[in-house]
């Protein structure tokens, strides 16, 4: 692979969507107009290609040279000293990340070409949104692309604001507005602590490179050459997973993901379920050699992720609205994820992100084009039957909705699977915890399937319901085609698998410092060792997906008089479940509200001493200008002298001070 | 005697005089159709002279006749004035609308030659001539540049107190004469020159008295504290175009020739002079900022914001050169690419109120602003970078000046008499900045935040606006790749360090200085794998 | 001092019959300075009084003082000078202050005389005050309109002025007295015409050039600006 070709390679996958945001957003509103969509579907396609160009030169590359630091930029501040570079590091992971994410984007933007049409904000929405969708693209493959800690944060940042701009689409409606305001300010806490993180760093380390800083954290020493100390290490990583939980919605930091539904349903597909909210597991894998430096923050991974997977899939259950119940599905997945990586199994969890990231993506947009036929209207309360009124979003939809429940075969199964494998190895009780979450993901999805699209036709009144048009449906079809097959990449008997491609990146890391790695030493037969039980438990998750499947199916289709009783059999634990565990209500108490009290005085404090320091500022200085004033009158004499005595006080300063 | 060793190194001064005479000529022919060939004829002797300098490259110093030492400075000079000249001279594309458009032009085209003489001088007299040819042409294009009594005014006032500085000039410059015994600057064998005086403490009083009687009268030139005041009322009375122009070449030159005469001494000052340098660069920045506070007209605002800039640049010129060391360290190289950055930024102000008039007269004030950026997106927007620019916010290149401005003074060795004040000075700058802020984002907001009011019809046409353009696009370019100017920066200094021990013959000017560069090893163990090592960066 | 001159230039205008009488008297004088000086030949003082970046022109030196007639003659014409630039300062009337500069830059072409600058003593005679000085008392002739106004500043702004170039003048006087200056051994050989021309055209060659080109810019900017004024 040569240098030269990922660097032109990593611009087109960064230039692309940012000319294709400017373009939209430039020209939109003056010449574009509804042609707005063609610079950013352009500009994410380039930006496609060219990830697959990289992924080619990455696959093609001799073992051993499969990652490479490329220099691209340097901000010059004094001819030899940096203050700031853009390189890439590219590498599989680095690779793979880059084609789900334009990948999915470029569907996600052809998608929106008709969904935006008739969804589109009365303010200059069309071109708004897509302006503010590649620029997401960008900030996104900026996140992934960078070789070092602060393009990273940069990326980090700017996918928050594009998610806050996008979830504040609809700002006319205040639940959109609050719902934006509270994504940016639990992100902001996250954020928080990632940039500590980054300055625990750049403090400990003396620089931001990734390279120079994971070479220091294996040799155990600081950048001025002290032993690192264990605390050390295990507060960057706890700082990291801080932010983590926050882009990825983990415990307790999820709040905000649920709400962010209220952005444009393309939206919640694209940001809030394929790509950025995996931003978290991405940071955490790619920083795996600080993370299992720290065996502390590794544990604090597993429950963390193993916990989330189980507490959303259960709010899951109660929720009526069609994505709102994708949303918590979406936290439930994105902890599976940070269980996998917690539990050393980080080529799982890129794998487990890998399909999830179509299986998604596809419920979203299909979601999305129920909506759409809805008239807007998405709790799967107020209609039903829609088998028949939309045959292909059904079919879609189904198809994603077997790959999330884990049904044999098909992508989610393969790769929840082995997560779950992974965590009774290391951490037996967080991974019953998954089994458990498994049965339960596979009823709640198809608790929505059976409402929504079987049963009797219901729709809600003055709607008249209608099949997508193309724009949509090409990109469902394309997606459950993904959905179905993504899982197939990983098939071992063809020697290169979607591990085999990972493993360079973490082999030092995770796949060193794991547990089973520590006991394969001492037995010859490493992975195959569990052979039995690996096939074991593929047969135990498969039955648990398909149990869950059927138990849907009696409760909402066969014996629907079922789930009344059971609500009514245990009103404190339903009302618990629809109040998604009171969390918000906890927040709003514990800290929202204490922190507008504060605000309430901080204003009185700011309208009265402040303002009065402010005025009394810019009193003097109003003050000295009107004293100055007289010397600007205007006069030619009177500029003359003044001059002349200024030079003469400039003498009698040099010579008698 | 050579002829052609006298001409060819002054190519870009000999283009510039002689399409200055050009267009005087045709400017006597005065027929319609030919005056509409004057401001094309103006770019392109500009465009000439800038390839004729970058043919000649950067002069070593030995060519040239005597009088002149065309150095690194010289280039850097050539570079800046001219690249800076032609934005000038689109912005005044359509400027007067009467028939002088030859003379206007020509004027500009003769206050270029000046800044570039300027930087070339290596004699008193040289100097002097040089700093009047860039004023004399001002008063001309002040007056010439609109019909209009302010006009005439501001040209008679500027004309006065200009006259009155060069006298002070003169005078101390016949000071520095007496002191040394020859008008030469810097010698380069074993003759007499200015810059063999003895200086710092040991410094006579009849040179001291010269060279801040010098000061004083370049100080007129940069609009400094105490000799600012004419400063409003002229930028006021002028149209927007020269207003810009008036912003840049004289202080460019002003500048050019502190540098000199200071590069002369050495930086060798006795205390008294840095103290009242020190004092002088306080009271510009404060005066400017604070006057520019209760400004409602904005080009008075920008006027007053002048002379904070003024200030700003003083800084740089107090800490001085700093031998190869990059902008971030050398004062006088921060004050280089600033004075580049301010040319530009500044122009770009004004050019937008050459680009539009309001219910029938050129736009001035706040309210003329309103509802422009509705009407005239980009052209609000190039304004908005530009004032963001002179504001100094990132991602501008006045971001990047003032930066350099200031960390020159911070990092000032501590071994240096004066580093303590100097921080001391460059604080004061950051706050002055911050009051800055205060009036300039009261242009943007003016712009962007009010409804519309008047109308605002175009009239600059076409160049004007690629002026405007081109004054606001390298903003954001430089910030993002400030390199090669601030090499060029630093270059240009390193004239000075040789300078000041002339004992051998003429100086040669050294490209590439990084072998002076010293990294600050503390952090880094590793310095091998830093970056661009393929192979295992990742997880090693 | 010459800071109040230019003050004083944007003032008003006005033209007195009595003028004549001060005109005979500095035509006398400066004739009769020049019968006095220009046989004396190559007497050259060091002065430090109206100094201009002409004089090294001139002369690159000063020489000790050859006998009584040059130190009497200096400090007189020197006094002259100082009095007559007073007097434009002070004057109320344009046409006298015409009449006191007249004076003025006489004096100085003698002092140009005494340091052994012929050439430059009579360029000095001729442009300025032959030249220059003549056109400026026509320009006020003819455009002049009403001859008697006299201008007359305000009482606060004279004292200030007053106070401020009486500062400098101070500061001034107390640095040069106390400055050492550089002196050459031996007299120093007057310049000869032939020889100025040819510095000219060599060492000075790019000066000489651009005061030429500045001269001719002051031309064009001054028939512009008076031909706008129509």
């Amino acid at each position: 692979m040569s240098i030269e070709t990922l660097k032109i390679c990593g611009i087109v996958i960064l230039l692309a969507p940012l000319a294709g945001a400017v373009l939209a957003g430039a020209l939109g509103p003056v010449k574009l107009h509804g042609r707005s969509h063609w610079p950013a579907i352009l500009g994410v396609a380039a930006a496609f290609i060219a990830a697959i160009v990289l992924f080619g030169q990455v696959r093609s590359a001799p073992a051993g040279e499969t990652a490479a630091a490329v220099s691209v930029y340097e901000w010059i501040t004094n001819g030899t000293d940096a203050a700031f570079t853009v390189d890439f590091l590219i590498d599989p992971l680095t690779a793979i990340m880059l084609l789900t994410v334009t990948g999915i984007s470029l569907l996600v933007v052809i998608y929106s070409r008709d969904y935006m049409r008739e969804h589109g904000s009365p303010l200059r929405g069309y071109e708004r949104f897509f302006a503010f969708l590649a620029l997401f693209v960008f900030s996104m493959c900026a996140l992934v692309l960078s070789g070092n800690f602060l393009l990273l944060y940069l990326g980090w940042e700017a996918v928050g604001l594009c998610s806050y701009l996008l979830i504040g689409f609809y700002y006319g409606r205040p639940a959109a507005a609050a719902a934006a305001k509270k994504a940016f300010l639990v992100n902001r806490v996250g954020d928080f602590g990632f940039g500590l993180g980054i300055l625990l760093i750049y403090f400990t380390f003396g620089t931001l490179e990734y390279g120079l800083v994971f070479q220091m954290v294996q040799e155990g020493m600081t950048g001025v050459g002290d032993a690192l100390t264990n605390g050390r290490i295990t507060t960057i990583a706890l700082l990291l997973l801080c932010g983590a939980c926050g882009k990825s919605a983990q415990l307790p930091l999820h709040v905000w993901l649920p709400d962010a539904m209220e952005g444009p349903s393309p939206v919640s597909a694209l940001i809030h379920a394929a790509t950025m909210v995996t931003a978290g597991v991405y940071m955490i894998a790619r920083c795996g050699a600080i993370f299992t430096a720290s065996p502390i923050a590794m544990t604090a991974v597993a429950i963390v992720g193993g916990i989330t997977a189980l507490f959303a899939a259960t709010i899951a259950l109660a929720q009526t609205d069609m994505k709102r119940i994708l949303a918590y599905s979406t936290i439930s997945q994105l902890g599976y994820m940070v269980l996998g990586v917690g539990v050393y199994a980080a080529d799982s969890a890129i794998f487990h992100l890998f399909t999830h990231a179509f299986f998604k993506a596809l419920l979203f947009l299909a979601a999305g084009s129920v909506m759409h036929a809805m008239g807007g209207i998405i709790d799967i309360r107020q209609f039903g039957g829609l088998r028949k009124i939309l045959p292909w979003t059904f079919l879609t939809f189904m198809a994603g909705s077997l790959a999330l429940a884990g049904f044999p075969l098909l992508s989610g199964f393969f790769s929840k699977d082995e997560i779950i494998h992974h965590a009774l190895t290391v951490h037996p009780v967080l991974g019953v915890l998954g089994l458990v979450t498994a049965l339960l993901t596979a009823f709640y999805t198809f608790r929505m399937v059976f409402l929504a699209f079987y049963g009797p036709q219901r729709v809600p009144e003055g709607v008249h319901p209608h099949e997508s048009g193309k724009w949509m449906l090409v990109p469902l079809v394309i997606l459950s085609i993904g959905a179905i097959g993504a899982g197939y990449v990983n098939i071992e008997a063809t020697g290169r698998s979607f591990h085999h491609f990972l493993a360079p990146v973490f082999e030092h890391t995770f796949a060193a410092a794991s547990p089973a790695h520590a006991a394969a030493h001492g037995v010859a037969a490493t992975a195959h060792a569990g052979f039995w039980t690996e096939y074991g438990l593929m047969i135990i998750s498969g039955g648990l997906a398909i149990v869950g499947i059927l138990a849907a199916y009696i409760l909402y289709m066969r014996q629907d008089w079922l789930p009344g009783l059971i609500r009514a059999s245990a009103p404190r634990s339903y009302r618990t479940l629809w109040n998604k565990y009171y969390f918000d209500e906890v927040y709003d108490a514990g800290v929202v509200e204490p922190a507008r009290q504060t605000a309430h005085v901080c204003v009185g404090l700011d309208d009265y001493l402040i303002d009065g320091l402010l005025w009394l500022v810019t009193a003097i200085v109003r003050g000295i200008g009107l004293l100055l004033r007289p010397f600007q009158s205007g006069m030619l004499q009177g500029y003359a002298l003044s001059m002349v005595a200024g030079i003469a006080i400039i003498v009698l300063l040099v010579f008698w001070a | 005697m050579n002829v052609e060793a006298y001409l060819v190194p002054l190519a870009p001064e000999l283009i510039l005089l002689i399409g200055a005479c050009l267009a005087l000529i045709v400017g006597v022919i005065k027929t319609p159709r030919q005056m509409q060939w004057v401001s094309p004829l103006a770019l392109v002797v500009v465009l000439a002279a800038l390839l004729a300098t970058w043919r000649l490259g950067v002069p070593d110093g030995s060519q040239g006749p005597p009088g002149l030492w065309l150095t690194s400075l010289t280039f850097y000079t050539r570079c800046i004035a001219l690249g800076v000249g032609l934005l000038i001279v689109l912005v005044n594309w359509h400027q007067p609308v009467a028939e002088e458009r030859g003379e206007y032009m020509a004027m500009i085209l003769f206050s270029l030659l000046g800044v570039l003489l300027t930087a070339s001088a290596n004699d008193l007299l040289v100097l002097f001539f040089a700093i009047e040819l860039v004023s004399v042409p001002t008063y001309v294009l002040i007056a010439l540049s609109r019909e209009d009594s302010r006009a005439s005014e501001a040209a008679v006032k500027y004309f006065f107190l200009g006259a009155m500085s060069a006298a002070i000039l003169a005078y101390g410059l016949s000071f520095l004469y007496g002191a040394a015994g020859t008008t030469t600057l810097y010698a380069f064998d074993e003759g007499a020159a200015v810059s063999k005086l003895a200086f710092g403490a040991q410094m006579g009083s009849h040179a001291l008295i010269g060279l801040l009687l010098v000061f004083v009268g370049l100080a007129f030139k940069v609009a400094a504290v105490p000799l600012h005041v004419y400063a409003a009322d002229v930028y006021e009375g002028a149209a927007s175009p020269v207003t810009g122009l008036l912003g840049f070449v004289p202080k460019f030159a002003g500048f050019v020739a502190l540098v000199k005469i200071f590069g002369a001494c050495n930086w060798e000052l006795p205390n008294t002079v840095y103290w009242m340098l020190w004092v002088v660069a306080a009271a510009t920045m404060t005066a400017g900022n604070v006057l520019a506070l209760l400004q409602k007209n904005v080009k008075r605002i920008l006027a007053y914001s002048s002379i904070a800039h003024t200030g700003y640049m003083l800084i740089g010129l107090l800490v001085g050169p700093v031998a190869g060391q990059g902008p971030m360290r050398d004062g006088v190289a921060a004050l280089f690419f600033y004075v580049a950055v301010y040319g530009a930024m500044n122009l770009g102000a004004f050019a937008l109120f050459a680009a539009f008039r309001t219910g029938g007269r050129p736009m001035e004030t706040l309210d003329d602003l309103a509802g422009i950026a509705a009407r005239a997106p980009l052209s609000a927007l190039a304004l908005a970078i530009c004032v963001f620019s002179l504001m100094g916010l990132p991602p501008t290149a006045g971001f990047l000046g003032k930066l350099y401005i200031f960390s020159s003074a911070f990092s000032l060795d501590e071994s240096h008499a004066f580093c303590g004040p100097l921080i001391v000075l460059a604080v004061i700058g950051v706050v002055n900045s911050a009051i800055g802020a205060a009036y300039y984002l009261r242009i943007v907001a003016a712009a962007y935040m009010r409804g519309e009011v008047d109308e605002s019809i175009p009239t600059g046409g076409r160049p004007v606006r690629w002026g405007l353009a081109l004054c606001s696009i390298p903003m954001i370019v430089l910030f993002a790749w400030p390199g090669g100017l601030a090499n060029q920066a630093r270059n240009a200094t390193i004239v000075l360090h040789d300078s000041i021990r002339p004992v051998h013959a003429r100086l040669t000017t050294t490209t590439d200085a990084t072998e002076h560069q010293q990294q600050p090893a503390a952090f880094r163990p590793h310095q091998a794998p830093r970056r661009g090592a393929p192979g295992k960066p990742a997880a090693p | 001092m010459f800071a109040r001159a230019k003050a004083r230039g944007s003032g008003g205008l006005s033209a007195q019959a009595k003028a004549c009488g001060s005109f005979r008297i500095a035509i006398l004088l400066v004739l009769t300075g020049m019968v006095l000086l220009a046989p004396t030949g190559s007497v050259a003082w060091a002065t430090d009084d109206a100094v201009t970046a002409e004089q090294q022109i001139g002369v690159t030196g000063a020489a000790p003082p050859g006998g009584l007639l040059e130190p009497i003659l200096f400090y007189a014409v020197a006094m002259t000078t100082v009095i007559a630039a007073l007097g434009v300062c002070i004057a109320k009337n344009i046409v006298r202050m015409a009449v006191w500069l007249f004076i003025a830059l006489g004096s100085v072409a003698m002092l140009y005389f005494l340091l052994a600058a012929d050439f430059l003593g009579a360029i000095q005679l001729i442009v300025y005050v032959g030249g220059t000085l003549i056109l400026l008392i026509f320009g006020v002739m003819l455009t002049s309109k009403s001859p008697w106004v006299r201008f007359e500043p305000p009482k606060l702004e004279l004292i200030g002025a007053a106070v401020v170039c009486g500062a400098l003048l101070v500061a001034l006087c107390v640095v040069l007295y106390s400055a050492v200056w550089p002196e050459t051994e031996g007299v120093v050989p007057g310049v000869s015409v032939a020889d100025l021309g040819r510095r000219l055209l060599t060492t000075y060659l790019v000066p000489f050039e651009v005061a030429g080109v500045l001269l001719m810019i002051v031309m064009v900017g001054a028939a512009h600006l008076a031909r706008q004024e129509k």
